[in-house]
């Protein structure tokens, strides 16, 4: 509902009663949703603190993969990505607290330019990442382990 | 011209040639998963760069909130589609995304 | 003409590079000239829009980019199994 009114920014009664429709609809939907696909999803607040590290992280990558690219088209190194794997625990596979690490996990790893996650491997407990340049810090810095 | 004209006129044009750079990034590089970094900067930097051009020009009315939820979407959501392209090709290539005996992972 | 609709058309011109990507290579390769051409249409919207001054364009905009994810996810997934 408060999307609503941001969204069309004003406050007249057919308004409201638009966005009181909508808003229902879209809750009631996400709880069914909820309910019959089980999917838990529950993160520590703690986890979204390290998330100042990303918007930094973005601007150095960015900088970083279009060097690579300058170089590359200059003929002066080629491009040449490589695979990283980093221990990340996976935890169980039904719970929704373990569910949330990982996903926010593969999210926060994955929006900076520089690195992409393919996945987490269960039974070997690690996190198997593609680099375009190799960088052996940025992915524990942003996991919040530097 | 004035500082804000000034202002929104680079943040255009930063967002412009970050799209650029990814547009030839994506041309230019030689393997399907070093394409794939060139997804993210677009989506993320570029994305926003632009919407901080249209708040600076509307401020936070509905163009300028609009702007934030697209950029915010792009950011958020696009590196999800990077990290399914680059698994589904993997599973699609090998039939699994793990790497493989022969594939030189590094180790951390 | 408009810094904004300058702007608008470079990013929109840009579409032409994704056009070709998405025309050699494997089905993969090709799916990235549509991913990168999602996002870049999604940026034109807003500039051309903000460039024109109509609020409705950027409704556009937001209804887009909520479309072409869900439509680039639904591509790569019949990619990984069935095509």
């Amino acid at each position: 509902m408060a999307l609503w009114v941001l969204f069309t920014s004003t406050v007249n009664g057919s308004e409201a009663i638009g966005g009181i429709g909508a808003s229902s609809v879209a809750a009631t939907l996400a709880e069914l949703t909820r309910r019959h696909a089980a999917i838990g999803f529950r993160p520590r607040l703690r986890w979204f603190l390290r998330a100042w590290r990303i918007p930094v992280q973005i601007v150095a990558d960015t900088a970083v993969v279009f060097g690579a690219l300058a170089r590359h088209l200059s003929g002066r190194k080629r491009m040449r990505g490589s695979l990283r794997a980093v221990p990340f625990h996976h935890g169980r596979t039904g719970d929704p607290r373990a569910r949330a690490r990982r996903a926010l996990a593969v999210l926060g790893v994955s929006v900076p330019p520089n690195s992409f996650v393919l996945g987490i491997d269960e039974d070997r407990d690690e996190m198997l990442v593609h680099q375009l340049v190799d960088d052996e810090r940025s992915i524990p810095r942003l996991l919040g382990r530097a | 011209m004035t500082p804000k004209g000034v202002l929104i006129g680079a943040l255009l044009a930063g967002g412009s040639l970050v799209e650029l750079g990814c547009c030839i990034g994506l041309l230019a590089a030689p393997t399907l998963e070093d394409r794939l970094h060139f997804l993210t900067p677009a989506s993320s930097l570029g994305a926003v760069l632009i919407a901080s051009a249209i708040v600076t020009k509307e401020s936070l009315d509905h163009q300028g909130i609009v702007a934030v939820v697209v950029a915010v979407f792009l950011m958020m959501f696009n590196p999800v589609i990077s990290h399914a392209t680059a698994r589904a090709a993997r599973i699609r290539r090998t039939g699994d995304w793990r790497a493989g005996p022969r594939e030189g992972v590094r180790r951390t | 003409m408009n810094v904004w609709l300058v702007c608008g058309a470079a990013i929109a011109a840009q579409f032409a590079l994704c056009l070709i990507a998405a025309l050699r290579g494997s089905p993969f390769e090709r799916l990235l000239g549509l991913e990168l051409g999602s996002t870049i249409v999604s940026l034109s919207f807003l500039v051309l829009a903000e460039g024109y001054d109509r609020s409705i364009y950027f409704d556009l905009a937001l209804a887009y980019t909520g479309a072409s994810f869900v439509a680039n996810l639904v591509f790569v997934r019949f990619l990984e199994r069935w095509v």
